[in-house]
């Protein structure tokens, strides 16, 4: 059996382990991919340590934002061919046929399974994929930058089309980290107001720099009561997408009458909620979780027309426990992807 | 097996035997307990549909029992009792697949049109998009129901909320779904045959409100109309039926040429939308109602050898209700 390196939890909360391990054959139906590139996403250290109910199957290899090119296809595969360049996302894949499948929410398909999860990911030069739920990526972006959008990116467009604001409306996008920096280039070019909202003063530069028309600092005074100032009575579309209990208060504060609140943020624990406010004022809150296969393409077509490109640092596949270590304390740029030689 | 076989468009079907196959990968094999005999059965025989396919067996509204199943099925066991409707199969990935619109997908296959259907003793289809019928409801019963039904329910949800609702043709599908509509609380405007007197009295008999030749103008403006006939002359008739800001929805696959007509008809945002194919959701949302409503099939059977005849008397309108094969 020819083998492959791969970065592996072999127990929780300890560091990856980087081995050999074998090349997967594609069953029928599936196929290998060949990494290129692979994001790192917060939710990899949850993988690791184990911090979510329903844990990982140890061990396991994480990474749900690999991109590469197909390197073997299993009998009856129709959907791509030998060459084709893809990416492996969270979503692995679903049943295609429960009520949600049916309706375009496979992302809450019963049956679904989740790459680098409770599937082997894509930190590895190799990994089986379902052809079926494989992201097809256009001309005009290369592995590394399209590694961010399959999660990253998707998660904060989808969340963004939840919202349900129209062209000429005002969005707010709380937290301009990973998923920020990409919601407020989606809302531009979706012909949306942007004011972001961080507590990090160079955070807020990088969303003026980006295109928000407005910055708000959360730490400088009641930040709900700011944006409903600057917006002449709140956002019609609010994006949470920091990490933090009170950013997800705050956001259904900031939100119009009648407006959407969309948390795609998973921070541990409950947060309040006014409930007069949100009766009297008709707020609707809605999670949001990933995107569909069509949210996808839409979220990769923006990139590969270069209207929205992820602050990347590339680093080698051995660099992975430094890269969590750092991503824990914050100490890096919206996203490291892990190149692959 | 036996069937009932197209060898080239426009000739009689022929009475054959021939080999069982296996059923391949997501497939099943059922042996068929009832298929329906449906308009689409017509234009498939008459060549009127894009790039047809001969030899091909027809028939998409087909009742039948597992009695074989492939590799990698898994919902479905041997010995249940299945619905195996027109759409046969999909890609599961092109654009409209993705949002939710797999009855428009780039790469289909339709029963008993693409891929050989039920007038047949037994039949294989992809599992995946037959429907679990469980044992409620007779086998003659039940096979209108997977097209005439479904694509009338498909017709009538696009329809949107219409209180006052119109059909124009009154065979099968609009015999079904006359009970829907009335089940709903909505009014039921029956458009038949000029001086169809007895297709008439089969719609009051059902509920219907109002019933008259489509050559009659509306007793009241309607909020919707389905126009189930394969005949463009009545689109402007429709339309001049509904309402300001009025749908009138074509439930066929085939239509003779619409006669022009004037603007103003349409004008004062009234719509006009057609319906293609089912898709799977669709199945599940009706099939689910179906015993809640309590629909009364009206049928006649016909034996499968002779399937010739029942197409016959579908094209000269000889029977009410829905036309029904069993082997």
């Amino acid at each position: 059996m020819k083998q492959m390196h791969v970065a592996i939890v072999e127990h929780f909360k300890k560091p990856l382990v980087l081995r050999e391990w074998n090349i997967p054959n594609p069953g029928a139906g599936q196929i290998v991919v060949k990494t290129e590139a692979c994001g790192v996403c917060h939710t990899d250290i949850h993988a690791a340590n184990g911090d979510w109910p329903a844990k990982p199957t140890l061990p396991f290899i994480p990474g749900h934002e690999g991109i590469g090119r197909v390197s073997a296809v299993g009998a009856g595969v129709t959907a791509v061919k030998e060459g084709d360049l893809v990416g492996v996302p969270w979503l692995h894949t679903a049943c295609g046929r429960c009520e949600y499948c049916l309706t375009a929410w496979e992302t809450i398909c019963p049956s679904e399974t989740f790459t680098g999860y409770n599937t082997n990911g894509a930190f590895a030069e190799y990994l089986l994929a379902d052809p079926n739920y494989v992201a097809h990526i256009p001309a005009g972006i290369c592995a590394a930058e399209a590694a961010p959008i399959i999660c990253a990116g998707i998660t904060s467009y989808k969340g963004i089309k939840q919202t349900e604001a129209k062209p000429g409306e005002w969005l707010a996008v709380s937290g301009i980290g990973g998923l920020g920096h990409l919601a407020i280039q989606y809302a531009k070019h979706m012909g949306l107001k942007v004011i972001a909202v961080d507590i990090d003063d160079g955070k807020l530069k990088l969303a003026k720099e980006l295109g928000a028309q407005a910055t708000v600092n959360a730490k400088t005074g009641d930040p709900a009561a700011q944006v409903k100032k600057l917006t002449s009575g709140g956002a019609h579309g609010v994006l949470i997408t920091a990490p933090s209990l009170s950013a997800f208060k705050q956001g259904v504060g900031m939100t119009r009458k009648h407006g959407i609140c969309v948390l795609v943020g998973i921070p541990p624990g409950d947060f309040p909620v006014p409930l007069f406010d949100v009766v009297a004022d008709c707020i609707s809150i809605r999670g949001s979780f990933v995107g569909n296969r069509e949210d996808l393409a839409e979220a990769l077509s923006f990139a590969a027309e270069g209207k929205v490109k992820a602050d990347i640092e590339l680093q080698p596949l051995s660099a992975i426990n430094e890269v969590f270590t750092r991503l824990e304390h914050g100490d890096v740029p919206a996203r490291v992807v892990l190149q692959f030689q | 097996m036996h069937a009932m076989v197209l060898h080239r468009l426009k000739t009689p079907l022929k009475w054959m035997e021939l080999p069982d196959r296996a059923p391949g990968a997501h497939e099943i094999r059922v042996k068929v307990l009832a298929c329906g005999v449906c308009r689409t059965d017509l234009h498939v025989v008459d060549g009127e549909l894009p790039n047809p396919q001969v030899p091909i067996i027809p028939g998409h509204e087909i009742v039948g029992r597992i009695d074989a199943m492939g590799h990698g099925v898994t919902d479905l066991e041997l010995g249940e009792r299945v619905g195996i409707p027109w759409l046969g199969h999909t890609d599961g990935t092109c654009p409209y697949c993705r949002i939710q619109l797999e009855n428009l997908c780039d790469h289909p296959l339709f029963t008993g049109f693409t891929r050989d259907g039920g007038y047949a003793t037994m039949a294989i289809a992809d599992a995946r998009y037959a429907f679990p019928l469980g044992e409620v409801g007779s086998d003659v019963a039940t096979a209108p129901l997977l097209c005439a039904g479904l694509i009338g329910w498909r017709s009538l949800v696009i329809a949107g909320d219409a209180r006052k609702i119109g059909f124009y043709g009154f065979g099968a599908a609009a015999h079904i779904l006359a009970q829907v509509a009335i089940w709903q609380g909505r009014s039921v405007y029956a458009f038949t045959r000029p001086d169809d007197a007895k297709t008439q009295d089969f719609a009051k008999s059902l509920g219907a409100v109002w019933a008259g030749g489509s050559d009659q103008a509306s007793p009241e403006p309607l909020d919707a109309a389905i126009i189930f006939a394969p005949v463009g002359a009545l689109v402007p008739a429709a339309l001049r039926a509904v309402r300001k800001g009025g749908r009138v929805v074509c439930a066929g696959i085939h239509m003779s040429a619409i006669p022009s007509f004037s603007y103003d008809i349409l004008w004062e945002e009234r719509e006009l939308k057609s319906v293609a194919n089912l898709t799977r959701k669709d199945g599940l949302d009706f099939l689910r109602l179906v015993p809640e409503i309590g629909i009364k099939m009206k049928t006649t059977v016909y034996p499968l050898r002779d399937a010739n005849q029942a197409l016959a008397d579908l094209r000269a309108g000889r029977f009410e209700g829905a036309a029904v094969l069993t082997p």
